[in-house]
């Protein structure tokens, strides 16, 4: 019986590859631009934008406190009404970039205050300030301290993109969903999607354990 | 402002500065004054505010009053008594150097890189001449050896002096130092 299953899902796995694959550039791209949006979001909180800082902090808390899947439908089926009409994909990805971005912030200004003061002192005691200190002097160990969770992260975006079937773009969860119901293979179908999210976080988690080494000389 | 070029005596005019963290004095009324040339030492128990001073004078602390002239320049507060832009302050800051109690070394770049982080990007001086001025005082505090290694690996007496060459490399008017020989051994 198992067999079957996969021996259906093997002659079906081009299906489950297109999937992937959109599975795959939607993590990219709104793995890439949260990273960015954070970036940014972390500058205003710690700079002296008092007022700004404090609606980004309302902003994050409100993304901190949202089901991811209740956001997907909120920016899918409620932008509309504000004349804001994207496609599915359009809003899936803005709905990671908003809930993504709203995460790797916190992560970011956690580990900026984690840093010892003395590093951006040092900065503003030889006339570095602003977007030039953070540039030169504090973003670049953030990165590399923050690694390990920015890389949590970036798994938790590429699960995230699962729930984007629910507004129909044809990722890999929703490729695997159409395979199981037509030819009625659910385990198969189901768990070779797994396999594929496994296959696609693994080399995310190369990827920093390769940042982390190439960190270790300074650290 | 004063002209920067104006030739002064004076590196540094300190009058009737106060400090207070949660109520606690810790400056009051400091009067100090210092020729261009000339070396101060600031000697006292710990805790007595012989960092917190230093740390006022380029303003990584700000003083609750008083004034604080660096090069003839006030640094902190404009001429009609309003805060200074963080630019301006920036600006008189590049003229003084500081070796940090701790060090403070920027750990993701050599030590090549820390002498000439600030030179290059807040001076903006050509790499060149950066670049040779930095081995030279890298090769002063006998440290030639180490120029492409990062921070980590240095000793505390190797990473202090590593420090004293950045500040240096800035040729600042003014130079602080935090306890400057607290890991030196005598050949350092």
């Amino acid at each position: 019986m198992i067999v079957h299953e996969l021996v259906v899902a093997w002659k079906h796995i081009g299906d489950l590859l297109d999937g992937a694959a959109l599975t795959v550039v939607l993590s990219v791209v709104a793995g890439a631009s949260s990273l960015l949006l954070g970036c940014g979001l972390t500058l205003v909180l710690m700079s002296r934008q008092r007022r700004l800082a404090s609606v980004l902090r309302g902003f994050i808390e409100l993304m901190r406190c949202t089901p991811f899947l209740l956001l997907a439908y909120l920016v899918y089926y409620g932008l509309p009404s504000f004349g804001l009409r994207m496609s599915n994909i359009q809003s899936g990805l803005l709905a990671l970039l908003l809930y993504h971005g709203a995460y790797v912030a916190q992560i970011l200004r956690a580990g900026w205050l984690a840093r010892p003061r003395e590093e951006i002192e040092a900065g503003l005691a030889f006339g570095f300030r602003g977007v030039l200190l953070a540039r030169r002097l504090i973003l670049p160990n953030l990165w590399t301290s923050c690694a390990p969770a920015l890389g949590n992260q970036m798994i938790q975006v590429v699960k995230d993109t699962s729930f984007l079937t629910i507004i129909a773009v044809p990722e890999l969860t929703s490729a695997a969903n159409s395979l199981q119901s037509n030819y009625y293979i659910p385990f198969a179908a189901l768990f070779s999607a797994v396999f594929f999210y496994w296959l696609i976080c693994v080399v995310i988690e190369l990827g920093v354990s390769m940042l982390r080494r190439k960190a270790e000389r300074f650290q | 402002m004063t002209s920067l070029n104006s030739p002064t005596p004076i590196a540094l005019q300190v009058a009737g500065l106060n400090k207070s963290f949660a109520g606690r004095p810790v400056l009051h009324g400091i009067d100090l004054q210092v020729a261009v040339g000339e070396t101060v030492c600031l000697l006292g128990p710990s805790g007595a505010g012989k960092s917190t001073l230093l740390r006022c004078l380029n303003w990584l602390e700000v003083p609750d009053s008083g004034s604080i002239h660096i090069a003839g320049q006030r640094i902190g507060v404009n001429a009609d008594g309003s805060k200074m832009s963080e630019r301006n302050i920036a600006t008189i800051r590049t003229q003084t150097g500081m070796v940090f109690q701790n060090f403070a070394l920027w750990p993701h770049l050599t030590v090549l890189q820390n002498i000439m982080e600030a030179p290059l990007h807040v001076q903006r001086r050509p790499k060149p001449e950066v670049q040779a001025e930095a081995l030279e005082l890298l090769a002063k505090v006998g440290l030639s050896d180490k120029a492409d290694v990062y921070p980590a690996t240095l000793s505390g007496g190797q990473k202090q002096r590593v420090g004293i060459a950045r500040a240096l490399a800035s040729r600042p008017q003014l130079l602080l130092f935090d306890e400057p020989t607290s890991a030196l051994d005598r050949s350092a």
